[in-house]
C-alpha cells in the first residue's frame, strides 16, 4: 500500500489554521458550474442591483389550488343580480374549463358578505374578518391574469415564470440575485401546511439551472424540522462533536496533501450542518414563543398548521432568510366551495392578520414584502349546482395582494370586469408581478439572469414591467 | 480564450487546411441563405486531423499526441501519474461507478506486468457494472424517471427500457446501432422484443393524467420534449429555441423545427381518463429473486434426455401426411388442404419477428376463414406479439371457434420446435420442443367441422383481405413443415422433464406492459404553431431537414427511422462529435466542448477542435465502437495525471493540465457507503427498488393522495435494500430527499451535466441519514470482524483500505489510535470512526 508522506508534500496551504476558524464561508459552495453570472459578495452589489431596495426579504403566502377571488377580495354585485342566469356567451365563448363541462354554465353569486374596512374603504368579504383589519396596510391587486389553467403549470408559472420544469423558482432567484443573510441558514425556505388535494412538486421550490444551494429547504412542522437533522441513535452531541474533529483533522491534513480549496469548503460545510443541528429544532420550535404571541397567531405547537408556519415565517425572517414561502394547500374548491373556502379561510385569515401585525410591531413590515395569493382564481360561474356548488380554475382574472417592503400600503389596484371574469384595467400579469417583486428588492429584472446552456435565461422571461403604482 | 489550436504546418494539414477552404464556399450554399453560421466550426463534418509529432520517446497515445503537443508549444507538461492507489480507484468509478476491493488495489501495486493498467481497463470493461456506470450519463439525458411526472405522477413501468440501456452497454453495442434502436427500432425490418423495448427512450417525457381538456397541449409537449432531447443529447443544439420563433443565434428556422417536429408527430397518443395513454408492448421477465432458480433448472434439463420425439416414422402415422415444406410458398389447389376434422401441425423455426404465420388458410378480411398456425396474431392488438398461435373457425365469416395463445414468446431468435394438435370438436394444444404449453390460453369452442376457405394454403404467409397470400411473412427461419390429417400424440416427456419445463415457464412467464413508441400508418398534420402555442395553428408543414444539415439521400422520404439513420450516416457533423464529448465529460468533469448541449454559436468553443475531430473520426471509423474510445481515452497519460491542485498550473489559461478533483455523484456515493460496509448487493437490473426513506416524506406533500400518484413508498425489504442507486425508485416529482440533496436530478427534462455542490444538507444526509448510518455500524462490524485477531493499529488499516485503497500513514494512524482510545465504548468508537471515514473527503471525492 501507498503511504502518502505529509512530511514530503509542501504545505501550501492552510498552515496554522483549524477548521473552525473558516466557519464563515457563505452557506454552500459550487465546483465548476458554468454560470457566467457573479455572485454578490456582501460588501460589493451585484450588476443586477441597480435599484434602491425597500424590502430585504419576501414572505409568500401561497394559497395552493386557486382561492376564488369573487368570494374574497373582488366583490361583483352584478353576480347578485344575475345569479343562476347563464354567462353570456360573448365573455365565454372559446374558453375551456378544466371541469366545468356544461357549454352554458350559470353565474353564481357569492354566498359571503363583502364590506368596507379601514380608512382605505377596502372592501373584503366575510371569509377574511382579520386580514380586513389590517387592510390599510395592503395593496390588493385585482386585476392578476396567467398563462395556464391546471394546477402544476399554473403553480409553475407562477412560481417560476415559466410551465416548463427545469426554470428555478422565485425564491432561489432572489437566493442567487442577493446572497444570504445568515450563513447558518439557507436562503431559501419553505413551509406547507393544509389539506390533501394536490400535491406539491419540488419543482416549485426547485433551483432549476442554478446552482443547487439556490433551492427552497422544506423545513417541517412535525417529524425532523429538516430532514436528516437529527444524529442517528447512539450518537451523543459530544461523540459528533469528537467525530467532526477528527473529520476536520484528517480533511485539512488531505488539504495539504491536494491543495483543493473545495475541501475547506467541505470542512465549513460540516461545521454549519453541525451549529444547524441545534439552531434549525430551536428556530422551529414556536413554543419558546410567549403565550400572547402563539394566541395572537393561533398557533399550535408540535401540530402541521398554516399558523405555526405564520409564526417560523416571523421567526425565520428575524434570523434573516432571505426568502420564505407557505404552501397552504386545499384551495381547489370545485364542489362544496361553502364548506372548504370557510375551513381554509378559517385556518389561515388570524395568522395572516397576526404576521402583519406582528411584523409591523417588531419594524419589520417595511422591509418584509408580503404577498399573497394562488396560482389562479376561480370562476364566476357555478360547477354543480345547488348547496354543494363550486367554482372551476380561473386564469383570466383573479386577485391577489403583497403588503410591506416597498408596496403602496392601503390600496387597490386594477378592475375586472363586472363578471369578475376579465381583467380589464390596469391588468398585472404574472410576469408583472416578478418584476415587481424583484424591484421591491432592488433589483432589475431584465438584468438578473443566469446563462445557461447558450442563453440567458431571466424569472421574467422576455416579457415583465414593473408595476409602478404598487409602489410607496 | 481556452483554445488549443494548432497552426495547420504539416503538408496533410496543409492539404486538408486548404480542401476546406475550397469546401467551406459550397457548403454555405447548400445550406441555404438563411445560414449565416454555415461557418460555424460544429456544422463542418468533422476531418480527422494527423497526429502531431510530439517529443517523446516510445510509443505514445494518439491523445496524449495532441495534449502533450499542445502543452509543449506553451512550454507546459502533463502533471505527474497519480499515485497508483489513486488510479485504481478513479478507474473503478469511473468505468464501474463502485470503489475498487482492497485486493485489487493490492494486486495493482504488486504487479510487475507493464501491460497492469491496461489489463486493468479491460478487466473493469468487462464488467457488468460498467454497464450500470455508462447508463448513468445517458439515463440523465434520456430524461428517465419511474414515474410520468407532473401533478398525478404516477408510476410508470419502464426500468425494462432502463435495463435495455445497461445491457447495451455492457454488450458495447455500436453507438449508431444504439442511437437507431432507441429512435425507431420500432420501425426496423423484423424488429425484435429488444428493439421495440429500446424506444422507450422517446416514451419518457413526461406525461399529465387526468381529467385535462388540453391532452393536445400535452401531447404536443411530449413531442416538444423530444425534440429538446434529441437537440441536447444527440445533436449539440438547443432545438427548443425555435419552437416559438426562429432561432435566435444558430441556424434554425420556427417552420425547420416544425418540420422536425413532424418527425416525431406520428405517434398514438391520445388517451382517456388517468391511464398512462400512449402505444405499450408486453415485456416478458424473469424475476431477479428467481434468476438464480431458472439457471438452475434450465442446467438441470440439459443433463436431461431429450423428450422421444414425435412418432413421425409411425405408418399410420405417415398415411396421414399431407404435404412437408421447407420454404415459405402457396399451394395452389384447395382439396387436399381443406382440413376438415382433426389435425397437426408441425415446423421448426427461428424469429426474432413478433408477427409471422408458418400456415394459413385463413383471411378474415377478406371473410375466408379457416385455420392458421404462426407467430403473434397477424399483429392484432389484443395478441401477445412474438407468441405462438392458432385460429380455427367453424365459419368463414363471422368467426365461430377456437384461439390459442402461448403463454410464452417464441420468437427469441432460438430454434424451436412447434406444434399445434386439433382435435375437432374436442381440444386444440399448443406444443414447443416437444413439451405442451398447459398454460396457453385458449378461448372460444372447438368447430366441430372446420370451414373451408377458398384461400390456398400458404406456407410462412398468410391473408389480407386478398386472394393472393403475401401478408405476415415469416421473417426468420422457417423449415420442416409437415401437416397431418390426424391429431397425433404428442411426444413421450418425462414427467420429470416436464415438471421442470413447466416451472421454468412459470418463471418466464412474468409480464410487463412497457411504453413504446408506434408509427402510426396514416400521417398526423402537422402545423407550426404560433408562438408555440399549440392552438394557433399556422402553415402545414412536412417532415424535413433543417437546411443547415447535409440531406438525405435523393428520393428518400424522412421517417423516424430515416432520420436515425441520418443521424449516423457518414459525415454527420454533430453526432460523433457530440458522443465522444460527452463521454469527455465523463472522465475528465468537463467536456472537450463545455457545454456539451450545445455546440451551436451560443456554446462553448472546444479546448482543442483538433483532439475533438480526432476522437470523432477515431469513434466513427472504428464502427462507434463505444469501448474502444473509453480504451483510447483511459490509457492515456492524460487520463491518468495527478489531481493535486497546482495553484500556478493553469495560469495560461490553456489546455487544462492534471485531472480534475471532483465529489462523486449521489448515486456513488450511496454505493461507495454500500461496497465499504459489505452490505452492497450486486444484482444488475429488474424493477425499481425503495431504499429507506423518512416517514411521513409524500404524505406532507400530498404525493400519495388518492387521485393523484396514488402511491406510497414502502421501504424495500432484504437484498432490494443495499442495492446500486440507479435502481432506486426515480420519482420524478419527489426524488428521494438523500439524492436531491446530492445533486441527483429528478430527470424531468434532459439533464447534459449535473451541478457538483456542496452543501451543509449533504453532510447531515451522510452522517445523519438512518439508511447511511446503517452503512456506518455494518462497516464498523467489518472492521471489528475482519481484523479479529489484530489490535487496533491492525483494524484501522484495514478500514483505511477497504474504505480509501490505502494505509493510513503514521500521523493519521495517530490520531485514529488517540480517538479510539478517548471513546467512551470501543463499540462506539469503531461506528464513529467509521462514520467519519464514510464521510472523508477523500472518500467522497473522485481524485
Amino acid at each position: 500500500m501507498i503511504h502518502p508522506d505529509p512530511a514530503s508534500i509542501t504545505r501550501r496551504y492552510f498552515i496554522g489554521r483549524t477548521p473552525l476558524a473558516l466557519g464563515s464561508l457563505a452557506l454552500g459552495s459550487m465546483a465548476g458550474e458554468g454560470g457566467s453570472a457573479k455572485f454578490p459578495a456582501k460588501d460589493k452589489l451585484a450588476p443586477w442591483q441597480t435599484i434602491p431596495p425597500r424590502a430585504k426579504r419576501v414572505i409568500y403566502l401561497f394559497m395552493s389550488g386557486g382561492p376564488s377571488h369573487v368570494d374574497t377580495f373582488d366583490p361583483k354585485p352584478l353576480l347578485e343580480a344575475e345569479h343562476g342566469n347563464p354567462m353570456p356567451k360573448e365573455i365565454i365563448r372559446n374558453h375551456e374549463f378544466a371541469m366545468i363541462k356544461s357549454a352554458s354554465p350559470l353565474v353564481q353569486k357569492s354566498p359571503w358578505k363583502f364590506r368596507k374596512h379601514g380608512q382605505s374603504g377596502t372592501e373584503v368579504s366575510d371569509l377574511f374578518p382579520n386580514t380586513a383589519r389590517v387592510i390599510d396596510d395592503i395593496a390588493v391587486i385585482r386585476s392578476l391574469h396567467t398563462d395556464s389553467f391546471n394546477h402544476d403549470p399554473a403553480v409553475m408559472f407562477m412560481n417560476t415564470g415559466s410551465v416548463r420544469f427545469g426554470r428555478p423558482a422565485m425564491g432561489a432567484w432572489a437566493s442567487y440575485g442577493l446572497g444570504t443573510e445568515n450563513s447558518d441558514l439557507p436562503a431559501f425556505v419553505v413551509l406547507a401546511s393544509g389539506k390533501n388535494i394536490q400535491p406539491l412538486l419540488d419543482s416549485y421550490w426547485g433551483p432549476g439551472f442554478l446552482p443547487s444551494r439556490h433551492q427552497g429547504i422544506q423545513f417541517r412542522s412535525s417529524g425532523d424540522p429538516i430532514l436528516y437533522v437529527k444524529n442517528p441513535g447512539g450518537v451523543s452531541r459530544s461523540e459528533r462533536r469528537r467525530q467532526l474533529d477528527l473529520l476536520g483533522w484528517m480533511n485539512a491534513h488531505h488539504h495539504d496533501v491536494v491543495g483543493d480549496p473545495e475541501i475547506v469548503s467541505r470542512i465549513a460545510q460540516y461545521e454549519l450542518a453541525y451549529r444547524m443541528q441545534v439552531s434549525v429544532p430551536e428556530l422551529t420550535d414556536v413554543s419558546t414563543e410567549p403565550e400572547t404571541v402563539q394566541q395572537m397567531y393561533g398557533a399550535e405547537p408540535g401540530r402541521v398548521s398554516f399558523a405555526n408556519n405564520c409564526l417560523l415565517a416571523r421567526r425565520l425572517a428575524e434570523r434573516g432568510v432571505r426568502f420564505i414561502q407557505l404552501y397552504d394547500k386545499g384551495w381547489d374548491s370545485h364542489g362544496g366551495i361553502v364548506k372548504e373556502h370557510t375551513e381554509r379561510c378559517r385556518s389561515v385569515d388570524q395568522a395572516i392578520a397576526a404576521l402583519l401585525k406582528d411584523l409591523k410591531q417588531r419594524g419589520m413590515l417595511e422591509d418584509t414584502l408580503v404577498i399573497w395569493g394562488g396560482e389562479f382564481g376561480r370562476t364566476p360561474m357555478a360547477q354543480g349546482g345547488g348547496g354543494n356548488f363550486g367554482r372551476d380554475h380561473h386564469p383570466h382574472g383573479f386577485t391577489m395582494w403583497m403588503a410591506g417592503g416597498g408596496i403602496r400600503p392601503g390600496i387597490v389596484h386594477g378592475k375586472t370586469d363586472p363578471y369578475g371574469y376579465f381583467a380589464v384595467e390596469d391588468k398585472v400579469h404574472v410576469h408583472d408581478l416578478h418584476a415587481t417583486v424583484l424591484h421591491c428588492l432592488g433589483i432589475d429584472h431584465e438584468a438578473l439572469a443566469f446563462r445557461h446552456q447558450g442563453r440567458d435565461f431571466r424569472l421574467t422571461d422576455e416579457f415583465g414591467t414593473v408595476v409602478p403604482q404598487l409602489l410607496a | 480564450m481556452n483554445f488549443c489550436r494548432r497552426d495547420p504546418k504539416t503538408g496533410l494539414q496543409r492539404f486538408l487546411f486548404a480542401a476546406l477552404l475550397l469546401l467551406l464556399p459550397l457548403m454555405m450554399v447548400s445550406a441555404g441563405e438563411k445560414s449565416p453560421a454555415g461557418g460555424h466550426w460544429a456544422f463542418r463534418p468533422p476531418v480527422r486531423p494527423g497526429l502531431p509529432a510530439v517529443k517523446v520517446r516510445g510509443s505514445v497515445n494518439p491523445v496524449d499526441r495532441f495534449v502533450m503537443e499542445c502543452l509543449q508549444r506553451e512550454g507546459g507538461e502533463l502533471a505527474p501519474r497519480a499515485p497508483d492507489h489513486t488510479l485504481v480507484r478513479r478507474l473503478s468509478f469511473d468505468l464501474r461507478g463502485l470503489p475498487p476491493t482492497p485486493e485489487e488495489v493490492r494486486e495493482f501495486i504488486r504487479d510487475q506486468d507493464p501491460r497492469r493498467w491496461s489489463r486493468l481497463v479491460e478487466r473493469f470493461l468487462a464488467s457488468p457494472h460498467f454497464g450500470e456506470r455508462m447508463a448513468q450519463q445517458w439515463l440523465d439525458l434520456a430524461r428517465y424517471g419511474d414515474t410520468s411526472g407532473y401533478a398525478a405522477d404516477r408510476t410508470r413501468v419502464v426500468w425494462p427500457y432502463r435495463d435495455w440501456v445497461i445491457s447495451a452497454f455492457n454488450e458495447n453495442m455500436p453507438h449508431d446501432r444504439f442511437l437507431v434502436e432507441q429512435f425507431a427500432g420500432d420501425m426496423l425490418p423484423s424488429a425484435t422484443p429488444e428493439q421495440h423495448l429500446a424506444t422507450g427512450f422517446h416514451r419518457n417525457a413526461m406525461q399529465a393524467k387526468g381529467n385535462n381538456p388540453r391532452k393536445e397541449e400535452f401531447r404536443i409537449k411530449t413531442i416538444v420534449d423530444r425534440l429538446n432531447v434529441t437537440g441536447r443529447a444527440v445533436l449539440g443544439l438547443t432545438l427548443e429555441c425555435a419552437e416559438c420563433h426562429d432561432h435566435k443565434y444558430d441556424p434554425i428556422s420556427q417552420r425547420e423545427y416544425y418540420q422536425l417536429f413532424a418527425v416525431f408527430n406520428n405517434i398514438p397518443h391520445l388517451g382517456q381518463g388517468y391511464g398512462v395513454h400512449g402505444p405499450h408492448m408486453d415485456y416478458h421477465y424473469i424475476d431477479l429473486d428467481r434468476r438464480v432458480e431458472f439457471k438452475a433448472l434450465a442446467s438441470e434439463l440439459e443433463g436431461l434426455a431429450r423428450p422421444v420425439s414425435w412418432s413421425v416414422n409411425d405408418p399410420r402415422v405417415k398415411a396421414s401426411q399431407i404435404g412437408q415444406w421447407h420454404t415459405a410458398t402457396v399451394e395452389k389447389e384447395h382439396g387436399d388442404f381443406n382440413l376438415k376434422e382433426n389435425f397437426t401441425i408441425l415446423a421448426t423455426i427461428k424469429t426474432r419477428a413478433p408477427v409471422g404465420n408458418i400456415v394459413s388458410k385463413y383471411d378474415w378480411r377478406g371473410k375466408q376463414r379457416g385455420y392458421v398456425f404462426g407467430v403473434g396474431g397477424e399483429g392484432e392488438v389484443s395478441v401477445p406479439k412474438g407468441h405462438l398461435f392458432a385460429w380455427v373457425s367453424a365459419r368463414k365469416d363471422p368467426f365461430d371457434g377456437v384461439e390459442i395463445h402461448s403463454s410464452r414468446p417464441v420468437a427469441d431468435d432460438r430454434e424451436h420446435q412447434v406444434a399445434v394438435i386439433f382435435q375437432a370438436g374436442k381440444s386444440i394444444r399448443l406444443f414447443i420442443d416437444g413439451v405442451e404449453d398447459i398454460a396457453a390460453k385458449v378461448k372460444g369452442t372447438v368447430p366441430g367441422v372446420i370451414a373451408s376457405s377458398e384461400r390456398f394454403l400458404a406456407i410462412g404467409s398468410g391473408y389480407s383481405n386478398s386472394s393472393s397470400a403475401g401478408a405476415y411473412r415469416f421473417e426468420g427461419v422457417l423449415k420442416d413443415v409437415r401437416i397431418y390429417r390426424q391429431a397425433l400424440q404428442g411426444p413421450r416427456v418425462s414427467p420429470k422433464r416436464r415438471d421442470i419445463e413447466q416451472r421454468m415457464n412459470a418463471i418466464r412467464a412474468r409480464t410487463v406492459s412497457v411504453p413504446v413508441m408506434v408509427e402510426d400508418p396514416k400521417t398526423r398534420k402537422t402545423h407550426i404553431l404560433l408562438r408555440g402555442d399549440f392552438k394557433q395553428k399556422g402553415e402545414e408543414v412536412k417532415a424535413g431537414l433543417p437546411g443547415i444539415f447535409p440531406a438525405l439521400p435523393d428520393g428518400e422520404k424522412l421517417t423516424r427511422l430515416s432520420f436515425a439513420n441520418w443521424l449516423v450516416s457518414p459525415g454527420h457533423p454533430l453526432t460523433a462529435r457530440v458522443a465522444v464529448n460527452y463521454l469527455w465529460q465523463h472522465f475528465f468533469g468537463m467536456g472537450l466542448v463545455a457545454t456539451a448541449g450545445d455546440f451551436g454559436a451560443q456554446g462553448a468553443r472546444p479546448l482543442h477542435p483538433e483532439l475533438l475531430d480526432w476522437l470523432a473520426d477515431e469513434f466513427v471509423s472504428s464502427g462507434w465502437d463505444r469501448k474502444a474510445l473509453v480504451r483510447v481515452i483511459v490509457n492515456s497519460l492524460t487520463y491518468r495525471q495527478s489531481s493535486v491542485v497546482v495553484a500556478d498550473r493553469n495560469s495560461g489559461g490553456r489546455f487544462p493540465v492534471g485531472m480534475s478533483r471532483r465529489r462523486l455523484a449521489a448515486e456513488q456515493i450511496r454505493d461507495q457507503a454500500l461496497v465499504v460496509s459489505g452490505l452492497f448487493v450486486p444484482v444488475v437490473g429488474g424493477p425499481p427498488v425503495f431504499p429507506l426513506q423518512p416517514k411521513g416524506f409524500y404524505e406532507e406533500r400530498g404525493q400519495n393522495a388518492a387521485g393523484n400518484s396514488n402511491f406510497n413508498w414502502s421501504n424495500s425489504k432484504g437484498e432490494d435494500r443495499y442495492r446500486k442507486t440507479l435502481y432506486t425508485y426515480w420519482k420524478r416529482m419527489a426524488l428521494h430527499p438523500a439524492l436531491t440533496a446530492l445533486d441527483a436530478p429528478p430527470r424531468q427534462v434532459c439533464i447534459t451535466r449535473r451541478s457538483i455542490t456542496n452543501t451543509p444538507q449533504q453532510a447531515l444526509v451522510t452522517m445523519n441519514d438512518p439508511a447511511f448510518h446503517e452503512l456506518a455500524v455494518a462497516f464498523a462490524d467489518r472492521i471489528v470482524s475482519g481484523e479479529q485477531e489484530g489490535a487496533a493499529p491492525a483494524r484501522i488499516r484495514y478500514a483505511f483500505q477497504v474504505c480509501l485503497g490505502r494505509d493510513p500513514n503514521t500521523g493519521e494512524l495517530e490520531q485514529f489510535m488517540a480517538f479510539l482510545e478517548e471513546s467512551p465504548d470501543p463499540q462506539a468508537g469503531w461506528i464513529s470512526i467509521a462514520t467519519v471515514l464514510l464521510n472523508l473527503d477523500e472518500t467522497l471525492t473522485r481524485e
